[in-house]
């Protein structure tokens, strides 16, 4: 059974805040016994209201708030209650200005201190924000995609280096695939995979090794994660191994983005769990609330039995 | 300590058109459930009370209702949308939400709207789920006008419909689901709920929708009435198309139009936000409730 924060020594106030030359809408969760620091969730890309999927962020914020925490939860203009307009949610495109409207009218109620809690969209936004936020003191990102494009020029790249010359071959003479040879488009095609194969096995970065770099993944994302580690903000990332994006993250980790998190020893805690943490598994959206929870430092029990792994970065090991 | 002093409503105005927007948490008690109201300029020619979907079609269908409400409001229409509780921003657990109480909680809301924009004429609305609560409720308010979007026409078309949604995500995912619809309903019935796309599908509603039905919650009382299908078929589906008959031979002033254009309820890109042909049924459902407010104004 789903257990749901009831709204103990809470008040949640609706707010309406300018950003830019629009009015978002966001709904404050003030804790009876605040601790001075606000908890601020980004959702990701959607239409809905901003207490997302199952009421999740409007859990988390009601948790967090009996925590001590100023829990906020608000929609991004032209989404939810907010005005405005937005056609697509770009992930090299996040909303940073919605962000910091929320943190400006939340300084302007006395707090300094915050926390950026976001998930697909969201992560990023919240990663975004790391170099223009005063007072940022954690971030934790959910299922964060670790490219800019789900389709992309170089969207082959990755996928090229996994198979052998051999199993290409084996491929190549499949019968459908020799019929396909009479067409001219479809040669066309089979002409680009090869180039990108060949291109992938003798000029990408990974296969010259003298940069573990992927062209695939964001470099604006790695450039924002080691601008949070140098002002020595802690971050948990919190994956899901059937999250859409796991397989990326799990060779990014393995790669550049890595190197640069083993690098910052005990700033980062990387989380694993089994299923989707971005809230299409009904059954992890209340371990997920408990784990941000109890990371933010508050050692509440956490039923650990859905987490796969202990805080660590090994997470090629779930991959199979 | 717990911070008092900010007001527990939100208000904005929109610069262009004067509407008055009231975000807050209303009822005499806890669970506390969750609204805007819209309010006109001048005073309002009639007020409608909006009845959301659930679940993954709640998220889906929301920024319309929103567009829905503010063009309404900007056309002299007093509007009141609302969460049921347990869902969206409301308080409440998911299981205290059945359909007893989301009927309560939609008459409150047309209660909060008759409070605040001193209407007595509502007319109410409602999709999919939502449209047999707007239904139930408008019999509560005699001939009170009704629009349903993509009803729902009782409980084993809307399990049909989840259980859809939860085949297609399987394959989706690769996984195979050999699960039958039967299957489903026995776990949901053991268990007391499913995991649907991250949505939990609660024994207690299933079990209290069992009885109702669109014809049902209709009921035989003539009334204004609006059917809006989305579909590729350009005709209604045979159920709907029955019921319509049904009603325009009880009296019932019956509009029905198919939008020509399937939606996809249980599925929501985050990629495309409004899609132009997605206004089609705002705009439709605005001018007709237009012409049956002023209808009614006109025989007043």
């Amino acid at each position: 059974m789903i257990k749901v924060s009831q709204v103990k020594d809470t008040a949640e106030i609706p707010v309406f805040f300018p950003a830019g030359g629009e009015t978002l809408f966001g709904i404050l969760t003030e804790p009876h016994d605040p601790i001075g620091a606000a908890a601020i969730l980004l959702r990701g890309g959607g239409q809905g209201p901003c207490s997302e999927r199952n009421q999740i962020d409007a859990r988390l914020c009601r948790r967090l708030s009996e925590d001590g925490f100023h829990a906020f939860r608000f929609d991004y203009h032209g989404v939810g209650e907010s005005t405005g307009a937005v056609e697509r949610f770009r992930l090299d495109e996040p909303f940073e200005e919605d962000v910091e409207a929320a943190i400006n009218w939340l300084r302007g109620r006395g707090i300094e201190r915050f926390i950026l809690i976001g998930g697909c969209f969201g992560a990023r936004t919240a990663l975004a924000c790391a170099a223009r936020v005063p007072g940022l003191e954690g971030l934790v990102l959910k299922a964060l995609p670790v490219r800019d494009k789900e389709k992309d020029e170089t969207g082959t790249w990755p996928l090229v280096p996994d198979r052998t010359v051999w199993q290409y071959a084996s491929r190549a003479f499949r019968p459908h695939v020799v019929r396909a040879l009479f067409s001219a488009t479809k040669r066309r095609g089979y002409l680009r995979v090869f180039r990108a194969a060949w291109r992938a096995r003798t000029e990408s970065p990974e296969a010259k090794g003298d940069n573990p770099a992927p062209r695939w993944l964001s470099t604006a994302l790695l450039s924002n994660v080691e601008t949070a580690l140098q002002r020595s903000i802690p971050i948990l990332f919190v994956s899901g191994t059937k999250d859409p994006g796991f397989g990326d993250f799990d060779r990014a980790m393995s790669a550049r983005l890595g190197e640069i998190l083993q690098e910052s020893g005990s700033l980062v805690d990387a989380e694993t769990l089994a299923g989707r943490v971005g809230g299409a598994d009904a059954s992890l959206q209340q371990p997920v609330i408990d784990l941000i929870a109890e990371w933010l430092g508050h050692n509440e029990e956490v039923d650990h039995s859905n987490i796969h792994s202990p805080a660590n970065l090994e997470l090629r090991t779930f991959h199979a | 300590m717990l911070d008092t002093s900010l007001p527990h409503q939100a208000k904005r105005i929109d610069p262009a058109t004067g509407v008055r927007e009231i975000a807050e948490f209303f009822g005499p008690e806890e669970p506390r459930t969750f609204g805007f109201t819209h309010l006109p300029s001048s005073r309002p020619v009639g007020g409608v009370v909006i009845c959301s979907p659930l679940y993954a079609e709640f998220n889906r269908n929301y920024r319309r209702e929103v567009l829905i409400a503010r063009q309404l409001a900007s056309l002299g229409v007093a509007v009141q949308r609302f969460h049921y509780r347990g869902h969206g921003n409301s308080q409440g657990g998911i299981h205290d939400a059945t359909f007893d109480t989301m009927l309560d909680d939609a008459l409150a809301a047309a209660q909060r709207l008759v409070d605040s924009a001193g209407v007595n004429n509502l007319a109410f609305f409602g999709t999919r789920f939502g449209g047999l609560v707007a239904a139930s409720a408008a019999t509560r308010f005699g001939k009170a006008p009704l629009v349903l979007w993509d009803p729902v026409l009782n409980h084993s078309q809307y399990l049909r419909d989840i259980y859809r949604a939860y085949r297609i995500q399987a394959l989706k995912e690769g996984a195979r689901s050999s699960e039958s619809a039967e299957g489903m309903e026995e776990h949901l019935r053991r268990d007391g709920e499913l995991d649907i796309l991250g949505y939990t599908i609660t024994r207690s509603l299933y079990e209290g929708v069992q009885d109702r039905s669109l014809d049902k919650e209709v009921g035989l009382s003539p009334r204004p009435l609006l059917v809006i299908r989305f579909g590729r078929d350009p005709r209604l589906e045979r159920g709907i198309s029955e019921l319509v008959l049904r009603w325009q031979m009880a009296g019932f002033d019956v509009n029905h139009l198919s939008i020509g254009r399937q939606e996809a309820w249980w599925f929501t890109s985050g990629a495309l936000v409004i899609q132009e042909a997605l206004t089609e049924p705002v705009d439709l459902t605005v001018d007709w409730l237009m012409k049956t407010f002023d209808q009614r104004t006109e025989l007043l």
